[in-house]
């Protein structure tokens, strides 16, 4: 658009047929508001004269608020140029990015100006000149902006209740503690034979998990702080909690079922369980720190538990020519637990005979790593 | 926070957090189990079960100044508190003896000390095969030398070893059997060797007498020199009388020849292979020495002592040494590594090692309705232990026994058998805690997970298996001699999983087995262990 098209359009816009306009375009004001704006001293209405036409909120990535400018009359232009009815000073927006009017429907068009980095809504892209129905409710990114409209005569929410003690919350939080230190007692007493030994232990476990727990949920809470506001500590510790629950019990559940079934394998990879666990942990508190990126933590903490899991294995194999440190499954459940056959014992020695083919082929690598001396005779 | 700053720190995060799981699973994989802190890790050793016979190889160590060095001389003999007899004795043979060095060729520094002594008149010199050892298995890099009592060198050569026996035969290298002078024997068998052809001066035999013939001080300008005599072996149609004085000979430490006076005490009981109880001390680097009765024949070679108590010393029995003197007297030097000649011997040895195990009944012992397979007292001794519930909340009763069938190859040994088992019952843990304690032991187990310069990493092979009316968990592992083709170590691990408040733990150590010897005796071994419930 040249300049002299723009204050063509702008000037009568801002002073002439406003109300008209108004009158045309936003016919479901709500009564009051209409009210409000026939009640008003007509100096505050000039020069637009009649009620808002809508809010445009412009936010950056992280959701802070950019800028949010009222709308009064159609259309508008966004751009980076002065210009502009709203002026977005980011240098990824085009002097004259887009411009937004409502369609005869009642729908919103967006116009896609003279930009290089084009326009988004959800995943698809409009190039220069393009031209697309806004729905509802959906941003549309600009460059490193997203913005989004409200019309006047879209339905407001309702109003909502401010967030207040929920007494629900904190017993799921109190539930987490008891069930934490309960399984710390648990495992403490299931892997001490002796009862004198756990009643000496235990309290010193206690105090140990108890402060690890509040320095790790009050580095979070400080954290989460700096960047939402709020301590959220609670949910911390429930994090927290659930996460060592599930790294005590997983792994149990995972061995118990490895014995039952006769499953060498599953028991001998049950620490990628763990890494699981710890991995949902991260992606639990930082999602409490920056809520508004969910899709990027969860990107971030997959590849940091894909590259974690991949070095244990790859430096297994490099050192063991396996893929796991357990050479056997060790773990013995209570006889009743057991759910596969036992063979007879000529099947499990007919079944050893490929321990050969597997040694031979050791030897054959080994012989060509010479001549790599890994250490002295082992006992 | 600025967009490229968030991105900046979402890299270091994902990477912080990457490495943070590869540090926590290399910190789980070295720790020691962590469940049971409290439990020990009652698979290992006994303290109480004695140690196999060390041999006598005497690897070079920094000089002891603690005590000064005993001169080669009789003073010294007579200073050690030592019999006429012996003394006689000592002066009698000790130019047949020798020390036997090997040297790393590169760097010409001597690898490891022995002894030897002069068995033939062609410069034949009997030792034992582990101070023989890496002559025979990297020649490219090591040499033998010899070293007289005069101080006199020469350069050994390897004819022909006997693993089982731990022996070998050496032979001078250019020795020449030059007609003896009648001024000059010290026997009929003496001998000159010259590393060069050359004649004797006259000036050397005009000096030489009996006395000293053996010792030729001086070595020649142009060639080395020595004379010795040769040792008889007493015949073994004359055996010792239990009590009798014999006279081991050797260069403990390195530091001169010297004589031990000692008992004969008969044959060792419970050996694999014959081996004469000398009670006399032996100390390292007299490995491959003679012991000799008061007359100066031979009765035995020095081969190993025990760590673990005094003056319990063993020799090889003389007539192995005259087998092998017999079979390869000849026999042209072995030039190239002897792997798969020790292969094959390792393999005739443990025929014979698996024929005995699977040909001699078990011992059945009794730990409640079980009935665990114990070596036989005509195999190996057995040393148990006895943990009641009193003093824990389990009884554990273990037994420790090992065959004594060691065979040193390679500077590690093998071919022997131990087995160990460890039976616990309990009325006061319920079934799952009890299941927590039992695995614990059952998972506290070395294997050898990586491969090093002799064998293989271990390969494993695990069931549920049904055998003597209950079920168990069987484990087999077996691992690959790199150097020693179709060689293997076996271990079999196992565990009763049919009462949820008792079980036995056993595991069974097998090393230098074919592969099919091992899974045989593996089965065997499992088919042992039986459950006899009331009826």
């Amino acid at each position: 658009m040249s300049q002299a098209e723009y204050n063509e359009r702008t000037e009568p816009v801002l002073h002439e047929n406003i109300d008209a306009q108004a009158a045309a375009i936003a016919p479901a004001i709500p009564e009051e508001v209409a009210d409000l704006s026939e009640r008003a001293p007509p100096s505050l209405l000039a020069p637009s004269a009649s009620a808002v036409l809508g809010q445009l909120k412009v936010t950056d990535r992280n959701g802070h608020l950019v800028t949010s400018r009222s709308i009064w009359s159609w259309p508008i232009t966004l751009g980076r140029a002065l210009a502009c009815d709203v002026v977005l000073d980011d240098a990824t927006v085009a002097p004259a990015h887009l411009q937004i009017n409502r369609s005869a429907e009642g729908g919103v068009q967006v116009k896609v100006l003279d930009t290089i980095n084009g326009v988004a809504l959800k995943r698809r892209k409009f190039r220069k000149d393009a031209e697309f129905d806004w729905p509802a409710a959906q941003e549309l990114t600009l460059g490193r902006l997203r913005i989004a409209l409200r019309l006047a005569d879209d339905v407001l929410p309702a109003e909502q209740p401010e967030p207040r003690f929920s007494w629900w919350r904190a017993l799921w939080t109190l539930l987490s503690v008891v069930l934490f230190f309960s399984s710390l007692a648990w495992a403490s007493w299931i892997s001490n034979a002796q009862n004198t030994e756990v009643a000496k232990q235990l309290p010193a476990m206690m105090m140990m998990a108890l402060l690890f727990i509040c320095i790790w949920t009050g580095l979070w809470a400080l954290v989460t702080r700096m960047f939402t506001g709020t301590f959220q500590f609670g949910r911390h510790i429930q994090i927290a909690t659930w996460t060592w629950l599930g790294i005590e019990l997983l792994p149990r559940i995972g061995y118990a079922a490895a014995f039952a079934f006769s499953w060498e394998f599953l028991a001998q990879q049950m620490i990628h369980v763990v890494y699981v666990v710890l991995a949902w942990c991260i992606f639990k508190h930082v999602l409490c720190v920056v809520p508004q990126r969910r899709k990027t933590v969860l990107s971030v903490v997959l590849a940091g538990l894909l590259l974690g899991s991949g070095t244990w294995i790859t430096t297994q194999w490099l050192e063991t020519k396996r893929f796991s440190d357990a050479l056997y499954m060790s773990t013995l459940m209570p006889p009743n637990w057991r759910v596969a056959p036992a063979v007879a014992l000529p099947t499990f020695m007919q079944e050893s005979q490929i321990l050969k083919q597997r040694l031979d082929k050791r030897v054959q690598e080994a012989a060509k790593d010479e001549p790599s001396d890994v250490g002295e005779f082992e006992e | 926070m600025t967009e490229k700053s968030f991105y900046r720190q979402c890299c270091v995060f994902t990477v912080a957090i990457g490495l943070s799981f590869a540090v926590f699973a290399q910190t789980e994989s070295a720790a020691a189990p962590s469940h049971s802190a409290a439990v020990e890790p009652v698979f290992s050793a006994p303290t109480d079960v004695p140690l196999p016979p060390a041999p006598l190889l005497s690897v070079p160590q920094p000089q002891v100044t603690s005590e000064p060095l005993q001169p080669q001389t009789s003073a010294a003999s007579r200073a050690a508190g030592l019999s006429r007899d012996a003394q006689r004795t000592y002066e009698a043979t000790r130019d047949k003896l020798v020390q036997i060095r090997t040297l790393l060729r590169a760097t010409d520094t001597q690898s490891s000390i022995g002894s030897g002594f002069f068995v033939a008149k062609e410069g034949l010199i009997m030792t034992n095969f582990h101070v023989a050892s890496q002559l025979a298995l990297e020649p490219e890099r090591y040499r033998g030398v010899y070293v007289a009592v005069s101080g006199a060198e020469g350069e050994v050569e390897l004819l022909a070893f006997d693993v089982r026996n731990d022996l070998a035969l050496l032979r001078v290298k250019s020795a020449v059997s030059l007609p003896v002078s009648e001024a000059t024997p010290v026997s009929s068998d003496a001998t000159v060797i010259t590393q060069e052809v050359a004649q004797i001066s006259q000036d050397q035999q005009a000096q030489q007498d009996p006395a000293t013939l053996a010792m030729a001080s001086q070595p020649m300008p142009q060639a080395q020199v020595v004379a010795h005599g040769v040792l008889q072996f007493r015949e073994p149609s004359q055996p010792l009388a239990a009590g009798e004085r014999i006279y081991s000979m050797g260069n403990p430490l390195d530091i001169g020849f010297a004589v031990t006076e000692g008992t004969y005490n008969g044959l060792v009981q419970r050996s694999f292979y014959p081996r004469i109880f000398f009670g006399g001390a032996l100390n390292p680097g007299m490995s491959g020495g003679p012991a000799l009765d008061d007359l100066g024949r031979v009765v035995g070679v020095n081969v190993s002592k025990r760590l673990d108590g005094d003056l319990l010393s063993f020799l090889i029995p003389a007539e192995f040494a005259i087998n092998l003197l017999q079979r390869a007297a000849t026999a042209e030097p072995i030039t190239k590594p002897a792997h798969a000649e020790v292969a094959k011997q390792l393999l005739a040895h443990q025929e014979v090692l698996v024929q005995r195990f699977t040909q001699t009944p078990f011992k059945l012992q009794n730990h409640g309705a079980y009935r665990v397979p114990v070596l036989a007292d005509a195999l190996a001794r057995c040393w148990g232990q006895e943990r009641p519930a009193r003093e824990t909340s389990y009884d554990l009763d273990s037994t420790d026994c090992q065959m004594d069938s060691h065979l040193f190859v390679d500077q590690f040994n093998t071919g022997f058998v131990r087995l160990r088992y460890e039976s616990y019952a309990t009325t006061r843990l319920d079934p799952l805690r009890f299941s927590v304690l039992y695995s614990s032991s059952f998972k506290n187990e070395s294997l050898m997970q990586r491969s090093n310069r002799h064998l293989s990493g271990v390969e494993c092979s695990e069931r549920f298996i049904e055998s003597g009316g209950m079920p168990m968990r069987a484990v087999v592992c077996m691992n690959a001699y790199r150097k020693f083709s179709e060689i293997y170590d076996l271990v079999v691990l196992l565990a009763t999983v049919n009462q949820p408040q008792r079980g036995i733990l056993a595991r069974l150590d097998v090393r230098g087995l074919s592969f099919e010897n091992g899974l045989k005796v593996a089965e065997h071994y499992l088919a042992g262990f039986k459950w006899e419930a009331a009826p």
